[in-house]
This record gives C-alpha cells, structure tokens and sequence, in this order.
C-alpha cells in the first residue's frame, strides 16, 4: 500500500476551461453575466425586458440552458439576437465545456455583451464557474426571506442580487428589507436591484448598470 | 442532484491519475468537501459506486472529509466557524469578513496498490 499526496481540485477541468472561455471572450471585448435562480424567479422575464431595452444601443448574445425544451430560446429568439440553447438532458447546471461549444456557434464579432440564463436551480450551478464576469443572482418576492440563508453557497458566489416581482408586494407578507438583511448577511458585497419584469420597474437602473459596467 | 456531476469530475480526475502514473488498483481516495459546496457526502458516494462499476476504479473507496466553513473577521480577525446561518462575526459583529475554509472540493491523498 503507498499513498500518493495529490491536492487536485475536482473541478480543475472545468475551471480550466471556464479560464479558456474568459480569455476567448475578452479578447473579443466581450463582457458576459451568468444569470442563477430558481426554476420561475424570473430569469427569462428579465432578460427579455433588458434586451428591450438595450437592443440597438449594444449587440447582445444570449446562452440558454435548460433540462429540457427549447421553449426559452423561442422566447429570446423573437428580438432577433444571436441565441443558443443548450438542453443538458437532465444536468441541474450549465459547466463551462457546454458554454465552449455554445460559443463556437456564435458570431463573436457581433456580440458585445453575453448572457448565459443557466439551469434553473440554486444549488448546483453555484460550483460551476463558466468563464463569466459577473454572476447574477435572482430572487423573487414569492420564494421566502429567508431564501439567502437556505442556499448561501449561490448567494456567497454572486456578484450582484436581483429580487423580482416587487409588483406581487402588496399582496404577500414578504419583507424586502429581511431578504437584504439576510443576503448581505451571507455576502456583504452584493449590489442589489429591485425588478419587476412584468410592469417594468427597477429595469432601467439595472440596464444602466450593465451599460456602465460593459463600457469599462 | 449535482453529486453526480462531482462523481463523474472525480472519477475523470482519478483516472487521468491512474493512467499517468500506471497504478494497478486505487484502494481509497481521501476527499475534502468544505461545508459551502452544499454537497451530501450519501448521495456522493452513492454516485460514485454507480459510476465506477466495470471501470478501472471498482472497488475504490470515497473517504470523505468534511471541512466546516471558517470565517476571518477583517476588523478584529476573530476566527470562527459559521453556526446557524450568521456569517457575521460573533466577537464585533463586524459583516466584513473573509472566508478561509469551507469551499473545498479537493482530492487530497490516493491509496493505491
């Protein structure tokens, strides 16, 4: 019997290729946002109402990951932008080789922000580095405050926290200020957006932050 | 259930390991998970039995470590273990602080043959 030291991370591959990813896209000066949820916090919603936003002011690249259906990518393809869709068959997560071959059936020259919409999940995605810039984290008011507690790995892992469907407030006894309590209690350095993909609200400030931060 | 993504990341590590370096049977591989990884060691080495069959590595044991997830206070620097969701530290209350365990996902030793 003979032991032999190893320290390698179980994800190196993936995160070695997620590196290749960053690299190939910045070089192209393309900024990218790894969009995370739950299944229905409104992930697609969302990124609907900014690409109606942003559409004509800059060239938008969508990667949509889903366990089954083309449905999403139906949804993003109507603004006629470049979209993927990748259906993982039943992975809970997009890994950073699924996002490699997206991008080779990308027109990079045309792309200078890309959205990734990974598997709706909170859990799993979180350990999956894709070769993003910016991890975005959505929550909706409906999911419950204490929702930064019960998933702190995905929480602690954003960049930045969107809570959607503040429109749905007066009807629910969700409590924003206890959601932000408890996700800056997790990540103190989230930058927080308050959404409403249905009537519009919050969309602007956010779309002016994307602009600001793809402009660096 | 992303335990059996980790499995099969696993069994790819461990068996690039076997190849390279010629090893004729791989009797344990000792594994550090650190708490914020969210991964049930059970369902871990459930869905590494499953993969393993009729491959190289039959028969390899997974001997999970668990890693509790530490924090450092950048005010005081207390060190402390994250306990009942505050990631707040416990000596000044001070929500700035910086983790310095708990997000592993190492395979540390291989017990071979």
């Amino acid at each position: 019997m003979k032991i032999i030291e190893l320290d390698k991370k179980v994800l190196k591959r993936n995160d070695e290729i997620a590196e290749e990813n960053r690299k190939a896209l910045k070089q192209k000066g393309i900024y990218v946002f790894n969009l995370l949820s739950s299944p229905g916090a409104g992930k697609t919603s969302i990124l609907e109402r900014i690409i109606q936003r942003l559409k004509g002011r800059v060239d938008i690249g969508v990667i949509v990951g889903d366990v089954q259906t083309d449905n999403d990518a139906k949804r993003i393809n109507k603004y006629k932008i470049q979209t993927v869709q990748i259906i993982t068959n039943g992975a809970c997560h997009l890994d950073s080789e699924m996002v490699k071959n997206a991008i080779k059936k990308i027109d990079l020259n045309n792309v200078k922000v890309l959205f990734i919409e990974n598997v709706g999940n909170l859990v799993c995605p979180s350990n999956f580095d894709l070769g993003e810039d910016i991890r975005i984290v959505i929550m909706s008011t409906t999911e419950g405050d204490d929702k930064p507690l019960k998933y702190p790995p995905m929480f602690y892992s954003a960049d930045v926290m969107i809570i959607n469907k503040i429109d749905l407030l007066p009807h629910l006894s969700c409590n924003m200020d206890e959601i932000k309590n408890n996700a800056l209690k997790i990540n103190p350095k989230l930058k927080i957006f308050k959404t409403s993909a249905v009537d519009g609200t919050g969309i602007d400030g956010l779309c002016d932050w994307i602009m600001e931060k793809i402009k660096k | 259930m992303h335990e059996f993504g980790i499995a099969k990341n696993i069994f790819d590590a461990v068996s690039e390991e076997v190849k390279k370096r010629d090893i004729s049977r791989v009797i344990s591989i000792k594994l550090e998970v650190g708490k914020l990884t969210a991964i049930i060691p059970s369902a871990l080495e459930f869905c590494f039995e499953t993969i393993i069959k009729g491959t190289l590595l039959e028969g390899s044991k997974l001997d999970i470590i668990d890693i509790p997830l530490k924090m450092k206070c950048k005010k005081c620097s207390h060190i402390f273990e994250v306990k009942d969701y505050s990631y707040n530290c416990p000596s000044c209350e001070n929500s700035d602080c910086e983790m310095i365990s708990g997000d592993e996902l190492l395979i540390k030793k291989l017990e071979i043959e």
